[in-house]
């Protein structure tokens, strides 16, 4: 892949996105609008997104197919996504021709079951292939520079 | 009584090697605790109905296991969480959506449920349930037909 730094730029995290793949024309479309069919239960759409060869790593753990993380992972995710506000804090966008990677850091905000607060940034790589004309993701890398979040990963004492 | 989580759902399910799945072993985002954003059901696929006139499927047994049952709800239908079941008409008019094999990302209108056996409209225009496999994975949840999204 052409690691070509493109973009470097701070952007509020209402940016109005499409809610399909087909609408995905640009990478940042992509990502966008898979944290809003997270955001909005869209499990369809959301799936949309995601290529079929997905492989996801998340905060120390692995997600190898589209189907482990569809079942395993992803309502986690999206009750997260209902529950806290995403604004992006930073974000690059690099590559070139069908395979582009979009980098961005959120900091991430609200209250979790006990009412405590949930304040932490978030970093996330994601990796994106155009196919018929749509970018869907086909590698995404969830972790946080939260110390005590770290902590609390099981395997994360073992790294 | 403890209700089962979706979380505690997939491990039994993993134990019992369903779907060639691996055992998910969560962290991350699942780690922190949150309400469910909304109730939803995760099940398998265990038999598929008799095909239409047409010669399509849009009716499939399943069990199903809620992620996280309210207090109420759960009194009310101890004997179906225990038994992986849902309640007649508990599902209807929510959104199914398969997770695995050939409907991957396909979503159906829940257009009535028994114990073990859903029927669906194609609302969502994905076509019918043809492609559909015994052992494939899928969400119900409440979330109502407002046009095709």
């Amino acid at each position: 892949m052409r690691a070509r730094l493109t973009a470097f730029v701070l952007l509020a995290a209402s940016v109005a996105v499409p809610a399909h793949a087909q609408d995905a024309r640009t990478p940042i479309d992509a990502v966008d609008a898979f944290h809003r069919a997270l955001t909005q239960n869209n499990t369809a759409g959301a799936l949309s997104l995601l290529a079929r060869d997905l492989i996801v790593f998340e905060f120390g753990v692995v997600d190898p197919t589209l189907e482990q993380y569809a079942f395993a992972h992803m309502p986690f995710d999206m009750n997260i996504a209902a529950a806290t506000q995403w604004k992006i804090e930073t974000r690059r966008m690099g590559g070139g021709g069908d395979d582009w990677w979009v980098v961005t850091t959120y900091r991430v905000t609200g209250t979790d079951k006990q009412g405590r607060p949930i304040d932490n940034t978030t970093l996330e790589t994601a990796v994106l292939r155009r196919t018929s004309g749509a970018f869907r993701i086909v590698h995404i890398h969830w972790s946080t520079n939260d110390p005590a979040f770290n902590a609390q990963v099981p395997g994360a004492a073992a790294r | 009584m403890r209700a089962l989580t979706v979380r505690d759902f997939l491990r039994c399910m993993a134990a019992l090697a369903v779907g060639g799945l691996a055992s998910p072993a969560r962290a991350g985002h699942g780690d922190t605790e949150v309400p469910p954003s909304m109730r939803r059901f995760a099940g398998k696929v265990m038999a598929l109905g008799a095909p239409d006139a047409k010669g399509d499927v849009y009716t499939f047994k399943a069990t199903a296991q809620e992620e996280a049952v309210p207090p109420l709800i759960a009194l009310r239908k101890a004997d179906a969480i225990a038994k992986a079941e849902f309640v007649v008409a508990e599902v209807k008019s929510w959104r199914v959506t398969f997770l695995t094999g050939e409907l991957l990302g396909a979503a159906y209108h829940v257009a009535d449920n028994t114990a073990n056996e859903v029927t669906v409209v194609d609302l969502y225009k994905h076509g019918p349930l043809n492609g559909l496999k015994v052992g494939d994975l899928f969400f119900v949840e409440e979330i109502y037909f407002q046009g095709r999204d």
